[in-house]
């Protein structure tokens, strides 16, 4: 069976050691949402990437601008110290928190993770909408609901003056 | 002194006409108030991870919407009672709102307990009692289909909100969701609008003139509607001390009214009840958790979960419809310990299905019986304790429910971790199901025997030729059961009812 030769992979898990044997040939996937996350102008996102089961030596973020990768930290930075926060789960989780979001923080980013036999990446899609985005549904349905409640009110008037002035001497129902 | 509200006997409900326009604004409150909270989870994950909490905290969101729809109760029926069912639905839409809106702008998992658990959770009460007690009052005859019509709402709306859901979720991620929510719910107050007033008070008080020529039943209600309105021709205890104290207690009684512990119906509905929500929703929780147990994939695990809930669809308004027969109506109550004990027997043979085809038979059975007992749950209420005091059973109900619904789910999740094996919490749930199915069924015997004896008593004593019997007399019961509960009543009831329990369950 093709191994690791003898390197030994320890991962710490919440109360024993659990002992793995690197049993692949290649670097371990990075396992990360597929589907984009999702997040609003001036509050924070979170891109989270996971090695299952596996410690990386060490975790690096980038973000696709254009053609070309930006590392975090990167000069950005040294300007905006609390703009980023990246941050070391537990041994195989990282995490990009990103604070105060712009428009210009949308796009793909790439977390690479380093192990033993080499590099491993994984990618993700960050959207970043304004609150105008959920608010056209939110306002049409709330146009939705006034005039509904407004018709039935109104049919309930209508219907009650007819059955008082109209029609007497029928039951009212 | 005015009669109190909950002695106001209800003029002969409509049975139709608005009432189904009343059904289908039910079916919408109800459907939101039983589907949103398990609608809602599909955003744990991503909330999870956003706050970095674990995903048991992120769950209590589920089950803080759940404690507050069912422990805010009583102060729905409260409400209810003093301003009636359309102002109080209408604002609990606007609650639930207000709550959503202002939990898309949450910084901490503090906040979203607040805004969607305790604000959503009281709007959703408020949606929830008032629905089902409108039904009461615009049903008698079919009123086990309008129940089991509108109660079908839950399943419907679980599965329109689930894809629904994702779909938000995918679109506008987890704060753009819950702002369109927040809008969703506000449809809420739409069904509030549709709850149109009926009853004494308003001008339907004379339908109760004009249409005393419908029929038999309507004829009885109307005379024991003028019976209850004179309290003074009752023989009450006759004591000024016990004058005073009931002024004071019928004033309460006229919010909430605790009478109803002294109602033998009322207890045994309760204590049956409560004993049964212990094992009720666990199954459905782990059952798709089983089913990945097994070694069954996601795919199909969820299957499982949409055949309950298009079997449930179904068997919701059949049990109704069911229910209304003439053969059942008069025996509702062993109809429904029998679904529950049913419902139990599922659970128990649940463990001997291992393949694939057992769990979808199990999926199958569970679904229907699941279907009986909630289409059910509410009317077997007002069938013992009677419309007029339905308002105040059903808060007091809910609010002794509620802590078993919560026990329910943790302690079977205690046995899943403690035996690592999923069949004794299948046990467990079933062996609680099928003693309150037996419980009821037993305590409904004696009950059903009570109210035929005190009815021969009444009728020996008054020898009241207007009374019509019917060739069924227990469904003369059941009608008496709608007007004889007021609390001027009481004392005349009590004085045979507590020696004969004392005795024994079964007295003949």
């Amino acid at each position: 069976m093709e191994g690791c030769g003898s390197s030994v992979v320890m991962v710490a898990g919440t109360s024993s050691l659990k002992l793995q044997r690197c049993l692949v040939s290649s670097v371990p996937k990075i396992e990360r949402k597929e589907k984009p996350t999702i997040s609003y102008l001036r509050y924070p996102a979170v891109m989270t990437c996971e090695c299952h089961g596996y410690t990386a030596i060490s975790w690096t973020w980038y973000m696709t601008n254009g053609s070309k990768q930006v590392r975090f930290p990167s000069v950005c930075q040294v300007t905006q110290p609390d703009r980023y926060v990246i941050s070391k789960k537990s041994a195989s989780i990282t995490e990009l928190k990103i604070l105060k979001l712009t428009k210009e923080d949308g796009g793909e980013y790439s977390c690479e993770a380093t192990f033993e036999l080499g590099k491993s990446e994984g990618r993700l899609k960050l959207k970043v909408l304004s609150f105008m985005a959920p608010l056209k549904p939110f306002i049409a349905i709330v146009i939705e609901v006034v005039t509904l409640v407004a018709l039935i009110v109104c049919y309930e008037i209508y219907s009650t003056k007819v059955k008082r002035t109209g029609k007497p001497f029928l039951a009212f129902h | 002194m005015p009669p109190p509200a909950n002695t106001r006997r209800a003029p002969s409900p409509p049975d139709g006409g608005w009432g189904w326009v009343v059904v289908f604004g039910a079916f919408v409150s109800i459907g939101f108030a039983y589907a949103f909270p398990k609608g809602v989870a599909i955003f744990f994950k991503e909330i999870q991870d956003f706050f970095g909490t674990s995903y048991s905290e992120v769950a209590w969101i589920s089950s803080i919407i759940l404690a507050t729809t069912y422990g805010a109760g009583p102060i729905s029926s409260i409400l209810v009672n003093r301003y009636g069912s359309r102002p109080v639905v209408m604002l609990g839409g606007l609650l639930c709102g207000i709550g959503m809106v202002s939990a898309a702008f949450c910084t901490s998992i503090m906040q979203l307990y607040i805004c969607v658990g305790f604000i959503t959770g009281l709007g959703l009460a408020l949606n929830l009692q008032p629905s089902v007690i409108m039904i009461g009052k615009y049903f008698l005859k079919r009123r086990p289909v309008a129940n089991g019509l509108a109660m079908a709402g839950s399943p419907v709306m679980l599965c329109t909100l689930a894809p629904l859901n994702q779909f938000l979720f995918d679109s506008f991620g987890w704060r753009g969701s819950f702002l369109v929510l927040g809008a969703i719910l506000l449809n809420c107050c739409v069904a509030g609008a549709l709850f149109r007033p009926i009853g004494p008070g308003t001008a339907s008080v004379k339908t109760q003139v004009t249409e005393e020529g419908k029929g038999a039943l309507k004829r009885e209600d109307t005379e024991d509607a003028m019976e209850m309105s004179s309290p003074t021709n009752l023989p009450v205890k006759n004591k000024t001390e016990e004058e005073r104290d009931r002024d004071c207690c019928e004033k309460i009684n006229q919010y909430l009214d605790f009478s109803l512990f002294k109602h033998r119906g009322f207890l045994i509905y309760l204590i049956g009840n409560v004993l049964m929500f212990l094992g009720f929703f666990a199954p459905i929780i782990f059952l798709a958790p089983y089913a990945k147990h097994i070694g069954f994939d996601e795919y199909s695990a969820a299957f499982l979960l949409s055949i309950l809930a298009i079997v449930d669809i179904v068997a919701r308004p059949t049990t109704g419809i069911i229910a209304n027969s003439k053969w059942v109506r008069p025996r509702i109550q062993y109809f429904f310990s029998f679904s529950i004990a049913f419902n139990g027997t599922c659970h128990l043979l649940c463990p001997l299905a291992s393949s694939y085809t057992g769990l979808v038979i199990y999926s199958v059975f569970f679904g229907l019986a699941f279907g009986m007992v909630c289409a059910m749950l509410f009317e077997t209420l007002m069938d013992l304790v009677g419309a007029a005091r339905f308002t105040s059973a059903v808060g007091l109900v809910t609010i002794a429910e509620c802590c078993t619904i919560l026990l329910g789910p943790p302690i079977g999740g205690k046995l899943i971790d403690t035996f690592g094996d999923y069949k004794y919490m299948f046990i467990k749930c079933g062996v609680v199901m099928v003693l309150a199915g037996t419980f009821l069924f037993i305590m409904n015997y004696y009950n059903y025997r009570m109210l035929a004896k005190e009815e021969k008593e009444r009728k020996a004593k008054e020898e009241d030729p207007k009374t019509v019997r019917t060739e069924n007399e227990c469904r003369n019961n059941w009608i008496k059961e709608t007007t004889q509960d007021g609390p001027e009543l009481e004392p005349l009831r009590e004085e045979q009812g507590p020696k004969k329990e004392v005795n024994g369950i079964i007295e003949v």
